[in-house]
């Protein structure tokens, strides 16, 4: 046989590894290409990092004009799925008309809101599907959000819009689903779901406090501060009537069968 | 008869070779990335990004408020698609695409820019 030639071989071989990191490549677009390479393919949108620089003429609630500048957009490094964007949002002051952060520091100090597709009104409710709110991450509607209960996504065939709806009710103890919340801040939460977006804590010390749909509590098994239970007895006297206030344990399954209109569940320290 | 013989074994062997080697850089590439597309990115996060992760599932700082001007409810912010200017751009329309802000530009406007 005649001698094996090893220059065929680095040939082939190349041109096999060519191919399989092309085809790697396609399947794991990195993070910058997903950046810079937008969805839609016509030429005269902007998103990504492009839209930087954007100054938007808005209003607030009070219908007070405000001017908008993004500075600054990037993926938010807690995300595993990378789909969350984090805009830096500058607003310009009236009467210096200085740019300012927009938003307040969240717990990470950042100053960043997270768009959502909507208007939600005083009482915590999504009003309009039309219009975008800038939900910044200090507060309850970006926190659901970055928990994983993002409204544009579907999972198991079930839209999150409601999920994301529920956290919120959740988040703020708004168990009478009327924006009133009966917490504070800095009270620590673990929260689970029906999807297992988020899975219940182990050993994590808290008890079970209350099943969340996107009207408020569909079952509260007692409040998160006892001490709001006068203000409750005013503003929400069924809700009351449903509170057990008992710290017996319930398995997260047993909860999703008990309560089968309920989507979030959370559990609270015994303050 | 025989060159020809030696020639196919030649490049039999050379195929074969070719093929045990790139198996066993899609067993490798395999083993390496065993749950699809997510674990690369895990990997990717120092210690840090996990602890905060850990912390923001469980024991997070939740709040009263929806957002930042909590106490006043007037941060809901709505954007006038009509006043949108990106860099002396007009902007025709803004929507969300998957929580992602996209621009739509005027075209003339545009197209204008990008011949000067």
């Amino acid at each position: 046989m005649k001698r094996f030639r090893p220059f065929h071989l680095l040939i082939l071989t190349s041109f096999l590894g060519i191919v399989s990191w092309l085809s790697w490549l396609a399947k794991h677009p990195n993070l910058s290409s997903r950046f810079t390479e937008p969805s839609d393919s016509s030429p005269n949108t902007l998103q990504g990092q492009a839209v930087k620089g954007t100054i938007l003429k808005s209003f607030n609630e009070q219908g007070e004009s405000l001017t908008l500048k993004i500075s600054e957009v990037a993926l938010d490094p807690n995300d595993l799925e990378q789909e969350i964007y984090l805009y830096t949002l500058l607003y310009q002051h009236p009467d210096d008309r200085q740019w300012e952060a927009f938003c307040l520091p969240d717990a990470d100090g950042m100053t960043t809101a997270i768009p959502l597709s909507g208007r939600w009104d005083k009482t915590g409710a999504r009003i309009e599907a039309t219009g975008i709110t800038f939900a910044c991450t200090n507060g309850a509607l970006a926190q659901c959000v970055r928990w994983g209960y993002k409204p544009w996504k579907i999972v198991d065939g079930q839209s999150l819009q409601p999920f994301h709806q529920a956290c919120t009710r959740m988040v703020r103890a708004d168990y009478c689903g009327n924006g009133m919340s009966h917490t504070q801040d800095d009270t620590p939460i673990d929260v689970y779901d029906r999807l297992d977006i988020q899975l219940q804590m182990v050993a994590s010390g808290m008890v079970f406090e209350a099943a969340w749909a996107p009207d408020g509590a569909v079952f509260v098994h007692r409040l998160r501060w006892a001490d709001r239970l006068p203000s409750l007895q005013q503003s929400c006297p069924k809700v009351i009537q449903s509170i057990f206030n008992t710290t017996e344990a319930i398995a997260p399954s047993e909860l999703a069968s008990r309560y089968p209109n309920a989507l979030i569940f959370n559990d609270s320290f015994v303050q | 008869m025989k060159r020809n013989d030696q020639i196919w074994h030649q490049r039999i062997a050379t195929c074969a070779a070719g093929i045990t080697v790139s198996t066993l850089a899609i067993l490798l590439g395999t083993m390496t990335y065993p749950q699809g597309d997510r674990l690369p990115r895990l990997t990717t996060f120092t210690e840090e990004q996990r602890n905060s992760l850990i912390a923001l599932k469980g024991i997070v700082l939740n709040g009263q408020s929806f957002n930042r001007l909590s106490y006043d409810n007037s941060d809901w912010i709505q954007p006038n698609t009509t006043l949108v200017t990106v860099k002396d751009l007009a902007v025709q329309a803004i929507r969300l695409e998957d929580g992602q802000l996209v621009l739509q530009l005027e075209e003339k406007t545009l197209q204008s820019k990008l011949s000067q």
